[in-house]
């Protein structure tokens, strides 16, 4: 059937003549592409704090930056898969905040660090799972179950430290405080994690049929896709790369503490907003993600650099999720 | 009934879309106490001039007339004043209210400091339901309606504002006969009333059972425009397609001798004791009011719903089917009755639609983009879908192009029994014959086809045999010249 639809393009020359015209089209296609208003933003922004504060592009700085959005940064990969699907989680914050405190006192009570790392990934991996198999099977509002398990974890977590921190007094800092080639360990993970899903969901089975799910649930299980499986994978991914960042921010601070993350739920949740994903399921994209994450990250870098006060940062922050969402929904009309 | 005076006219109207010509000066009229039919295929400009008339868009150039007064400012505020409302397709009533807060919605009546006056709005609300001669409690919340009901609610909505013209978007397409018949009643009263409708179908009989006048729009001009009486169903079709379609359906029976489903004794939601069969390049019709449990038996057979009891086979062995997923995988597929509900993936590009459905079929974790492509191009080809390219999302495309993107993606997927409900709603009569065309290419290389329809003409023009259903049982079943609109509604009613 393949074969024969190559015949079919090549007696179509119409449809390859249109591409003949390859940098207008690409140049057309790169306006037309929902990631241009913001990288265009993005440019300016630093344009601007760059000539205001030179230092701002230093390569500590940038290193700096980098650094301190790669925890938030690989949350958003997993937010923005949840989105894509039509699901949201208000718990991630929390629940890093748990795990880190579970093993930080592991580490204190001397069990292998291997393991520790481990368990703390399994963690985040079940209790996903657990939130996914409630939503998915139940047919709940994952808003509102999210919002019951953030709770939960904050509950358990002050109740295993009694509200304190448990510092690691040196363990585990391989992760979150080691270098190469004078770049942070958390900068190479987060790249990396970044280009693998980016991969992920434009070219695998899951990644078409995240979108599918998320579009319309109701077609895609009329599609044979196991729907509410399907969601429960997707939770789990979620919670893999929760628990990585849980190691990484752990071993970054030193300590577990139960509001280490906190707020981390939202600011992920913005930045894969800034990055084009659109509550409603169906639409996001890594590289939007990767651009929103690091647009946050930048603005109150930059705010610190130029010394505005940070209540302006909270303000800024906000200006700028809701002028992407109006660009966006702009750029959706036409 | 139709008055000489003049209620509605529109001169010349033009609108473009970037490059595209929507509206090539299209002129059309209303008089008070008529029903002028608009008829054209989608992508005529049907949709477009309903737009215009409601104020959504504003035309390019050309002039509307309201009572022989210009209408300067086209706004939808403006139209609505002028009286003019517009039922669209789909309905737009808050399902959750009761049918008075409906028809009171964005207006409601209120006594002394503001407080709802709800006697007040009931009472009006009765007295609007009982001029339009309905038998609705005004009190029911809307969910609880039938399709024809709720329309008639959006009727008495419109004539609650004064309206005096009412454009009405192929409010059937989701109706069964009966159903046709309450709004039908509906329509007679208004018309009586000295109101002037503007009505949309793609249904012909429909047409030709309620019109005075036809106007025939296509590629943005007026076609043709004839008293009802005065123009042929073939001439109507002709000045639709602009090409003379002899017939529009295409059958020669391809049956072999070997029974591939049969379902035995089997009850499920919205059925119950159904015993069927379907052989090799049979099609099997399904006939019946909306609500008899036609959709619910083949959604059952594909697994949507399980079998309460009974058996279903397939090849002669017998099958437990409970999830689309083992639907599938047992070679059957099912095209939907709506599909912008549960049929498309609206946001998605057509490539990514037709491809869903074989992402559960493949073995390999990775989906090569040039071989989606292809396999998209082919379809594309095949099926002769009009789009600029397969990236284009299908929320643009036109319904019968749509509809052919669903038929492309189980295509895809290689099914042997295709099971279809309600095939060519809400498409125009070239792509229900290309549909129709695929249909029997289907048959020919094999495949077997069970098909839900409440067009009785399309049963009759495409069905081996006809089961009728009626209350969820099947009453009667059909072979060759049994199939009649008269033995169809006969056993269904």
């Amino acid at each position: 059937m393949l074969n024969k639809s190559n015949d079919l393009n090549e007696k179509q020359p119409s449809k390859n003549d249109q591409t003949g015209v390859i940098g207008a089209q690409q140049f057309r296609q790169f306006l037309r592409n929902r990631n241009t208003p913001l990288l265009i933003g993005l440019l300016i922004y630093i344009a601007i704090i760059a000539l205001i504060e030179p230092a701002f592009l230093s390569a500590y700085n940038i290193r700096n930056v980098m650094l301190q959005v790669s925890v938030a940064g690989i949350i958003t990969i997993g937010m923005t898969l949840m989105i894509i699907a039509g699901q949201i989680d208000l718990s991630v914050g929390f629940l890093v905040g748990l795990t880190a405190c579970i093993m930080a006192a592991l580490l204190k009570a001397g069990v292998p660090e291997i393991i520790v790392a481990f368990s703390g990934l399994f963690i985040c991996i079940s209790s996903q799972m657990v939130t996914g198999l409630v939503v998915a099977r139940l047919k709940l509002e994952p808003f509102i179950v999210t919002l019951g398990m953030m709770a939960i974890y904050r509950g358990i977590a002050l109740l295993l430290t009694r509200g304190a921190e448990i510092p690691l007094d040196r363990k585990f800092e391989f992760l979150g405080r080691s270098r190469f080639f004078e770049i942070p360990t958390p900068v190479f993970i987060f790249i990396g994690l970044m280009i693998l899903f980016a991969f992920i969901l434009s070219n695998t089975v899951f990644g078409k049929q995240l979108f599918a799910v998320g579009e319309n649930n109701e077609a895609a299980y009329l599609a044979g896709i196991n729907v509410s499986k399907f969601k429960i994978k997707v939770y789990a991914l979620h919670g893999l790369l929760a628990g990585i960042a849980a190691l990484i921010l752990m071993s970054r601070i030193g300590v577990g503490s139960p509001n280490m993350a906190s707020g981390l739920e939202l600011e992920t949740i913005a930045a894969a907003v800034v990055g084009g994903a659109a509550l409603a399921g169906g639409r996001g994209s890594i590289f939007g993600s990767f651009l929103g994450v690091v647009f946050l990250g930048i603005i109150s870098n930059s705010m610190n650099i130029i010394g505005v006060s940070t209540f302006w940062q909270y303000i800024m922050l906000g200006a700028v999720v809701i002028g992407a969402v109006i660009i966006g929904g702009l750029n959706k009309d036409k | 009934m139709t008055s000489n005076n003049k209620i509605l006219e529109l001169q010349n109207i033009v609108k473009h879309f970037g490059g595209a010509k929507a509206l090539d000066g299209v002129s059309f009229d209303l008089y008070s106490g008529e029903v002028h039919t608009i008829c054209g295929e989608n992508g005529a400009g049907k949709s477009t001039l309903i737009k215009v008339l409601s104020g959504a868009h504003t035309p390019d150039s050309g002039k509307i007339f309201i009572d022989g007064n210009l209408v300067n400012d086209l706004t939808p505020n403006e139209m609505l004043k002028a009286g003019i409302a517009t039922i669209y397709q789909e309905n737009t009533l808050f399902l959750h209210l009761s049918v008075y807060e409906n028809i009171f919605v964005g207006r409601e009546l209120t006594s002394k400091y503001g407080r709802l006056d709800k006697s007040a709005m009931i009472a009006e609300a009765k007295n609007i339901i009982t001029s339009l001669g309905a038998d609705i409690d005004v009190m029911d919340t809307v969910s609880t309606l039938g399709g024809a009901k709720m329309k008639i609610v959006e009727i008495a909505r419109a004539v609650g504002r004064k309206a005096r013209v009412l454009v009405m978007d192929e409010p059937s397409s989701s109706f069964g006969n009966h159903e046709v018949d309450l709004l039908f009643d509906v329509m007679h009263r208004l018309r009586k009333s000295g109101a002037g409708i503007i009505f949309i179908s793609h249904h012909l009989d429909e047409v030709y059972a309620i019109s005075d006048r036809v106007t025939v729009i296509r590629d943005g001009q007026n076609i043709s425009s004839n008293a009802v009486g005065e123009i042929s169903n073939k001439q109507l079709i002709q000045d639709m397609v602009g090409r003379n379609v002899e017939q529009v359906y295409h059958h020669t029976p391809c049956v072999k001798d070997h029974v591939v489903l049969e379902l035995k004794n089997a009850s499920g939601y919205g059925f119950n004791e159904a015993n069927l069969y379907l052989k090799k390049g049979e099609i099997v019709g399904i006939a019946g009011l909306v609500g008899a449990g036609r959709s619910e038996l083949i959604n059952s057979i594909f697994g949507k719903y399980p079998l309460a009891s009974g058996q279903l086979s397939l090849y002669g062995k017998s099958v437990s089917i409970n999830t689309p997923e083992t639907g599938m995988k047992n070679g059957l597929c099912l095209i939907t009755e709506d599909r912008k509900i549960d049929g498309l993936f609206l946001g998605q590009s057509c490539n990514d639609n037709i491809y869903v459905p074989l992402l559960t079929k493949q073995k390999n974790l990775l989906v090569k983009s040039q071989v989606q492509k292809n396999l998209s191009n082919h379809y594309v080809d095949q099926l002769s879908i009009k789009i600029s390219s397969i990236e284009q999302p299908v929320s643009g495309l036109s319904g019968g192009n749509q509809q052919k993107i669903i038929l492309a993606k189980w295509m895809a997927t290689n099914p042997s029994i295709f099971l279809f409900d309600e095939p060519t709603r809400g498409i125009d009569v070239g792509a229900k014959e290309d549909v129709y065309l695929e249909l029997q290419k289907l048959i020919e290389s094999d495949k077997s086809i069970l098909i839900v329809s409440s067009e009785i003409t399309e049963l009759m023009g495409l069905c081996d045999r006809v089961y009728v259903m009626k209350a969820g049982t099947i009453v009667n079943e059909l072979v060759d010249e049994e199939i009649t609109e008269h033995n169809i509604l006969e056993s269904a009613l």
